[in-house]
């Protein structure tokens, strides 16, 4: 985190400055493409696994590459650096960097027709806030932040479905039997949903306000790790803010761990696919967002990571340990009461004071 | 006394408490096994290995024809000079990681090999004349004056009076550019091309699905490299000092 807020302010400045510097005309040792097409793709790794891209490049003789990124800033300044030359052909922005990369036109809009694959998709993935439409992106990754309780520590849970953060933070039983996540945008949404207010119409007063309340049950927090799976694994938490992708390899290991979705709502985030404005191999790049978000690719991926997709038939065919973990299939309900996390510029100088305030406390 | 001592161990663990965690969660064969069957990673590896062991060889050798030639500088240019080479100390890695990429572009070089090289050269190159910059300036030249007296040429003059006094020096120099390649993360991941892949630039990257123990086992692996290169080091110090009349 830290290296992400020193990254993002620098970022600002040599941006700036390279807006006023012009990239070179196309270079000459990127010429035209060989016999098998290149599909060039700037994504995270671990996202596509082996036999999948094996099997994508045998059917449609496409030879695919993949460059890595660790953050979405990284990624967008490597693409405004590189200009027009970038050469990427499909690329994973997180849903707010979705907003970013439209907003500065880098993004082409998609041609549906050639999406057969939306079809067995949840009418509910088809219109997220931050691409309407899913005018310019297709949601890969669907991601959350649930709870783990330890039914070992608080066996009075065990049958709990539901819990509420205000019960969680003030509830004098839980006292020091709390960990929450190491960021702070997602400890404060939780504040902030508790106190029926949103991150993108949040103002100074109510990021205080916010913090306040944290510092008032400091209590009840036993401490904000960086990684919270092994933290779960040790039984060192009784209650545990956790993101999904955790849920999953947690829940295999450990019998006594549970998952429930705070009752007041909980985050969500999305990896997408999207095609630059200056993609080359259009066409591969439509084929491979078809293929790898098709029924058995989606499933894999889930099996594989602990993230859902969108595609209907993927779920219809996972095996119920993991469609009915809340966390990672949350209901209807649970969806309707989600909320993005939204980078708020202006804020974000406070947030980082308050935080800091927060744990030194 | 005891104090001091309770001081000192209480320092020792908690500088190294988080490393052993890593190598005990990471040390489990799954997670090697898991490692061993990502191409990926093996590939990473291999290019970090070779980028790091490039990398130190020229930093080295251009940094010590430069760390000798430093006296010979007007003293003003030599102020500029130095104080220079303390940049990449204080700035911001990702300051140099787009610059270079900025830089790179308006020579029309495309990112690869080439400009990974170059810029790992780049940022090495500092810390090790710096390093070397205070062997030179402890030579005894007394040593070499004798030689020259004895009949030996520049060469002679070079490789037996000066060269074993500099030798500390060119291993630590080399040392740290190997491994200051090795960790990069920033500058590599602005200025590499797409068929370039390093260790690092793996492992952040890894780190966003949260996939598991094979993180903790990469950890491991990286910290057995610097660990064998320290031990290397010492063992050499030890062995070339004994060995001397």
């Amino acid at each position: 985190m830290v290296r992400n807020l020193a990254s993002l302010s620098t970022l600002a400045c040599f941006l700036l400055l390279s807006a006023c510097t012009k990239a070179p005309e196309a270079s000459t040792s990127a010429a035209p493409a060989a016999a098998p097409a290149e599909l060039r793709i700037f994504t995270w790794s671990e996202y596509f696994d082996d036999e999948f891209l094996r099997a994508f490049s045998e059917r449609n003789n496409i030879k695919v590459k993949a460059d890595y990124f660790s953050n979405n800033e990284e990624m967008l300044a490597k693409l405004q650096l590189l200009g027009k030359d970038s050469g990427y052909d499909l690329i994973l922005p997180s849903d707010y960097m979705v907003r970013t990369l439209v907003e500065m036109n880098m993004l082409q809009p998609l041609d549906k027709a050639k999406l057969p694959v939306l079809a067995e998709f949840e009418a509910e993935a088809l219109n997220p806030d931050y691409d309407p439409g899913l005018k310019f992106s297709v949601p890969l990754a669907v991601g959350a932040t649930g709870i783990a309780v330890n039914t070992k520590l608080l066996p009075k849970l065990s049958g709990v479905k539901e819990l509420r953060w205000t019960e969680i933070l003030e509830n004098p039983a839980y006292r020091g039997k709390i960990t929450m996540l190491d960021d702070p945008k997602e400890v404060l949404q939780v504040v902030l949903i508790i106190q029926g207010k949103k991150i993108t119409t949040a103002t100074e007063a109510d990021v205080k306000e916010a913090f306040a309340y944290l510092k008032q049950h400091k209590g009840q927090i036993k401490g904000f790790p960086s990684e919270t799976r092994p933290v779960v694994e040790a039984d060192e938490c009784g209650i545990c803010m956790i993101y999904s992708g955790d849920a999953l390899s947690v829940a295999k290991e450990k019998k006594e761990i549970h998952f429930v979705l705070p009752s007041e709502g909980a985050t969500i985030w999305t990896d997408n696919l999207a095609i630059p404005t200056n993609a080359r191999n259009v066409d591969g790049a439509y084929k491979f967002v078809n293929d790898l978000l098709a029924e058995a690719g989606a499933k894999s991926f889930t099996q594989r990571t602990g993230y859902r997709t969108a595609n209907k038939k993927a779920r219809a065919s996972l095996p119920k340990e993991i469609t009915e973990n809340r966390v990672i299939y949350p209901t209807l309900e649970d969806r309707k009461k989600m909320s993005f996390l939204v980078h708020r510029k202006d804020l974000a100088a406070l947030i980082d004071r308050e935080w800091a305030l927060l744990k030194s406390q | 006394m005891k104090a001091l001592k309770i001081y000192f161990w209480a320092l020792l663990a908690f500088l190294w408490a988080p490393l052993f965690v890593v190598l005990v969660k990471g040390s489990t064969l799954t997670a090697f096994e898991k490692l061993l069957h990502n191409s990926e990673v093996i590939q990473a590896f291999r290019s970090s290995l070779v980028l790091a062991a490039a990398t130190a060889v020229i930093s080295t050798v251009l940094g010590l024809a430069t760390a000798f030639a430093l006296p010979a500088f007007p003293p003003r240019l030599r102020r500029i000079f130095t104080g220079s080479l303390l940049l990449p100390l204080v700035l911001p890695e990702i300051a140099f990681g787009i610059a270079y990429l900025v830089w790179y572009q308006q020579l029309g070089l495309a990112p690869g090999w080439f400009t990974l090289l170059l810029s790992h050269f780049a940022f090495t190159f500092c810390f090790v004349v710096l390093v070397l910059k205070t062997s030179v300036a402890k030579i005894d030249h007394s040593l070499s004056d004798s030689a020259r007296d004895l009949g030996a040429g520049s060469w002679g003059v070079f490789r037996h009076a000066l060269l074993p006094q500099l030798m500390p020096g060119i291993v630590a120099g080399a040392m740290m550019a190997f491994s200051l390649s090795l960790d990069d993360f920033l500058i590599t991941f602005f200025v590499k091309g797409i068929d370039q892949l390093t260790l690092p630039v793996k492992i952040y990257s890894m780190m966003h699905l949260r996939l598991g123990p094979e993180i903790y086992a990469l950890s491991v692996v990286l910290f057995a490299i610097s660990l064998i290169s320290v031990i290397f080091t010492q063992l050499w110090y030890a062995t070339s000092h004994r060995s001397r009349p």
